[in-house]
């Protein structure tokens, strides 16, 4: 088994950031770690926006972190919708709830396309375990420097794993550049296109 | 305009290779000052025409070079690009690959068959256990990606 999963399965509280260039089993990767690791875990999106989560089995959608009881998971999809990049700056909500989460018990998974469009407070306070995907060369040259390395590293082990495990999707494969592994997350059982796609019908 | 480039055979093949992304450039490309590599080259080639490139005292020579070369190349974040694919070429040797998609001898229809143990907060004060995934109470089966 893999020290990340173990690791991951273990914690009480912390974040968990799958970062990588879009369409790349970010959010695919996400969904199934956390069906691996918490089965028995309430799972919340928080989002503002509303569209139907129902082919989200068993989660609830909610709109503001008060509503996120005790010891559960909190997805939040592209993170940078809600918590703009740098916005920690302007309001302090961000980094208040993220300081008590280690209180609550709650685990904060993020999807994000770039660490450059991610509010730093994510990454400041608590145990915060990078999920790294593929990331196209042009984007990873705008990712912030104390990242680059482990997406670069991620990057050319995602070439690898992939070359060497021809029958697994290569959109499985994510790096934890941590425990230095890249490890093939299986998909979960109800993950479609729907899952992939949940926003399509959301007007901005 | 005209732009002039100096090169060699062999900084040409590792370039080439570095563009396919498939082989990393050693440290004395990888981190090296441009206003430095010229030189090391041409010393390089200064002693293999001599036969000498092989010599423990040029061998001493060339690795003090690049380690002068790759700290000043750490400590300058002009070169980050280059550092984070040295950091990929080092990686080499510590990375640690995992296919949990495939089945293991101790579960033969794969890992979602593993026996599920319930969760709880230390402290108690848990969520509504018939809130989100917590009412389904049942294990979630898992698929390989390329099943879908």
């Amino acid at each position: 088994m893999s020290k990340a999963i173990d690791y991951i399965r273990e914690m009480e509280h912390g974040l968990i950031i799958a970062v990588g260039s879009g369409k790349q089993g970010k959010s695919c990767s996400l969904h199934s770690l956390i069906a691996m690791c918490w089965p028995d875990r309430p799972v919340y999106m928080l989002d503002p926006l509303v569209y139907d989560i129902t082919a989200f089995p068993g989660y609830r959608r909610v709109s503001g972190t008060k509503e996120i009881p005790v010891g559960a998971v909190t997805v939040i999809e592209d993170v940078n919708r809600i918590f703009h990049s740098r916005g920690s700056s302007r309001n302090s909500d961000i980094q208040g709830w993220l300081s008590i989460i280690s209180h609550k018990s709650n685990v904060v998974c993020v999807t994000t396309q770039n660490m450059a469009d991610t509010d730093i407070a994510f990454v400041r306070s608590q145990d915060a375990v990078v999920m790294n995907k593929y990331m196209h060369e042009e984007d990873l040259m705008f990712e912030r420097p104390e990242f680059k390395v482990g997406q670069a590293m991620a990057n050319r082990w995602i070439d690898i794993a992939s070359s060497r495990n021809p029958g697994t999707d290569r959109r499985a494969w994510c790096f934890f550049p941590r425990f230095n592994e890249c490890v093939a997350i299986p998909k979960v059982a109800w993950w479609t296109y729907r899952n992939s796609h949940m926003l399509r019908d959301v007007v901005i | 305009m005209s732009i002039r480039v100096t090169s060699d055979p062999e900084t040409d093949r590792l370039l080439s290779l570095r563009a396919s992304s498939r082989i990393p450039l050693p440290p004395e490309i990888a981190l090296a000052d441009p206003r430095r590599s010229p030189g090391f080259f041409r010393l390089s080639t200064f002693y293999d025409a001599y036969g000498l490139g092989d010599h423990p005292l040029v061998g001493l020579l060339k690795k003090e070079m690049i380690d002068t070369m790759m700290a000043a190349a750490v400590a300058r974040s002009e070169h980050l690009d280059r550092v984070a694919h040295y950091g990929a070429w080092l990686g080499n040797e510590t990375v640690t690959v995992e296919d949990l998609t495939l089945p293991t001898k101790d579960d033969g229809e794969g890992r979602a068959t593993r026996p599920r143990r319930g969760w709880f907060p230390k402290g108690g004060g848990a969520a509504d256990a018939h809130h989100g995934r917590g009412g389904t109470r049942h294990p979630i089966p898992m698929c390989r990606p390329s099943d879908a």
